[in-house]
């Protein structure tokens, strides 16, 4: 009983403070955010352009299956000698530990299921609208933005969510290579023997982690239009 | 007008084209029925027209002017285009699926409302469905809206590629005469793709029999089509039943109607049986006095001295002179009187004779 009641107490005791739980969350949220979106935006749109052409499966589904069997943890041991390298010759990033190691990490992690879900979201889109599109006189591109994506939008959101979770759990391993975030209480609780801290950290990543589930369960009921939120076809 | 001059469609890695050298006129505010076996290259046909493919040779015009001079995106804006599964767009409501191609053309809001709503009417849609979503129509509905859809910046001439093919014969029939009865209104050039015979020779005002590699096998009318096919092939893709299908093309009212035995109630008895011996009949029809339909009895239970005061039994074997002499037959010779009576409304005009109905087929 004495661990609950000290692990409700570590709450409170740590909330504020240059390590406290406020800073570190905002730290975390912020590797997290920032990850999701370079890799959105290097995954969905050549994603988008392939399956719109309908080119590239085969390779894009092979180059998805390499990304998702390389563990979390190996890209984050891999990308450490790698940037501490560029570091070096990068004057900015200083030492090449922190936010830049965690950051390449976790952008590699978060590619694969948000351009898997892109890919086949656009490419297995109704054949029929896309020639009623077509023989309507919509160019090309137009089909992409004002038919493909829309009907598409539901499994490329669920991509986002998958690399998101994904994401935000394993930021946790950036308090590893010298980053902070929520991973530093599991990590200085783990090797402190600290358990209260531990538990408390691992709390906090696994809410996050929810919080953000909730925010794209709540896009994928009431964000999306009628049609296509409840549409059967 | 629409004319196709030695058109030739070769798929790459194809051995024999799919089209080759196919010329076809096709009538302005008509629909021409492009019609013939699978690999027939019909679809393949339409679909150069608004060069959803692109032909290898050849010439297309549309309206007198060549489709391959023109950016495909903007030609297809004048062509309403329909397909089988009518691919309405999920995400939109019917109001902006039917908006598509006036908003592609930069209509205005209000031009664009006041279109929509003269088209829901056009197919006789409910106004509320506008804000529906596809998905929330039933087949008919949603079929509907692909035509008002198709019809939307008014184009000249619409392409339907199989259009009522997913839906059940019941709806198939109702948007058939939905489709001759709106074509009547805004008299479009048609161009209608089908595997189906019946349902080339009830919509076509002409139609294209098509062979394996878009040999044009007759181009006619379904009357002259039915009544003298050019070979075997148009023969044996007709059917046996070419006589009947044929027979379906022409309505009771362009026959000369028999008067039959009928009498008005209140005749005398004697009068009846007179009637019904100059019909050589042993039944008597029964009419009221403003001629509608009362029925018929049997001559033998007719009283011996009297007058006709009702039917005995009900009649059931009747048309209406617009359906067709197909229909005329089938009430025939499912009927005890052995003829179909025809009524306007619910007044009595005639009978129909499996004799006449016979000099028709043989003319």
């Amino acid at each position: 009983m004495e661990f609950v009641t000290d692990l409700i107490q570590w709450f409170p005791d740590n909330m504020w403070g240059d390590a406290g739980i406020i800073v570190r969350t905002i730290e975390h949220i912020q590797i997290s955010a920032f990850s999701v979106v370079v890799a959105a935006v290097f995954a969905i749109p050549p994603a988008m352009f392939l399956a719109h052409r309908r080119i590239g499966a085969f390779t894009a589904v092979t180059a998805v299956n390499i990304g998702r069997a390389i563990p979390s943890f190996g890209v984050l041991a891999l990308a450490l000698p790698i940037t501490i390298i560029i570091a070096r010759n990068v004057p900015f990033l200083s030492t090449g530990l922190g936010f830049f190691p965690t950051f390449v990490a976790l952008f590699v992690l978060a590619l694969p299921p948000m351009f898997a879900n892109t890919y086949t979201g656009i490419a297995g889109v109704d054949a029929d609208l896309v020639e009623a599109a077509r023989g309507m006189g919509l160019t090309s591109r137009q089909i992409l933005i004002r038919i493909e994506l829309p009907v598409a939008a539901p499994l490329i959101v669920e991509g986002i969510r998958l690399s998101t979770v994904q994401v935000i759990a394993t930021a946790t391993l950036g308090a590893l290579v010298a980053f902070d975030g929520l991973g530093r209480f599991v990590i200085n609780g783990f090797s402190g023997q600290d358990t209260t801290q531990l538990a408390g950290g691992a709390i906090l990543v696994g809410l996050l982690a929810i919080a953000a589930e909730l925010f794209f369960a709540a896009y994928l009921k009431w964000g999306l239009p009628r049609g296509i939120r409840d549409g059967v076809r | 007008m629409i004319t196709l001059t030695d058109v030739t469609k070769h798929y790459e890695g194809a051995t024999t084209p799919a089209v080759e050298n196919l010329s076809l006129t096709i009538e302005e505010g008509t629909i021409t029925v492009l019609v013939g076996p699978s690999g027939c290259g019909k679809t393949t046909t339409l679909k150069m027209i608004n060069r959803l493919i692109e032909p290898t040779s050849g010439d297309i015009t549309v309206g007198g002017n060549s489709v391959i001079d023109r950016p495909p995106h903007e030609l297809r804006r004048e062509i309403g285009y329909v397909i089988q599964h009518i691919g309405l767009f999920p995400h939109k409501t019917i109001r902006k699926n039917i908006a598509t191609v006036p908003h592609l053309l930069g209509w205005d809001a209000a031009r664009i409302a006041e279109r929509v709503d003269e088209l829901i009417e056009l197919v006789d849609l409910d106004e509320e469905m506008l804000d529906r979503y596809p998905h929330e129509l039933s087949g008919g509905q949603r079929q509907r809206v692909g035509v008002a859809r198709a019809l939307a910046a008014d184009p000249p001439v619409m392409l339907m590629d199989e259009p009522f093919g997913a839906v059940d014969p019941i709806v198939r029939g109702k948007l058939q005469d939905e489709l001759l009865d709106l074509q009547r209104r805004v008299k479009k050039t048609i161009v209608l793709v089908t595997h189906d015979v019946d349902e080339a020779v009830k919509l076509g005002d002409k139609v294209a029999i098509l062979n394996i590699g878009g040999v044009l096998e007759q181009y006619d009318s379904p009357e002259v089509i039915l009544g003298s096919p050019a070979n075997d092939f148009v023969r044996s893709f007709l059917g046996t039943d070419r006589g009947l299908k044929r027979l379906g093309l022409f309505p009771i009212e362009t026959l000369q109607l028999d008067t039959g035995p009928f009498v008005g109630v209140g005749a005398t008895t004697a009068v009846a049986r007179s009637v019904a011996q100059s019909h050589n009949s042993e039944w008597i029809g029964v009419l009221a006095e403003d001629d509608t339909l009362l029925g018929w009895s049997p001559v033998d239970s007719l009283a011996v001295d009297g007058v006709v005061t009702e039917a005995a039994e009900r009649f059931l074997s009747w048309v209406d002179c617009n359906d067709s002499l197909r229909d005329a037959l089938e009430v025939i010779i499912s009927s005890h009187t052995r003829i179909a009576a025809v009524l306007d409304g619910g007044t009595f005009k005639g009978i129909v004779t499996l004799d006449q109905i016979y000099a028709e087929i043989m003319t």
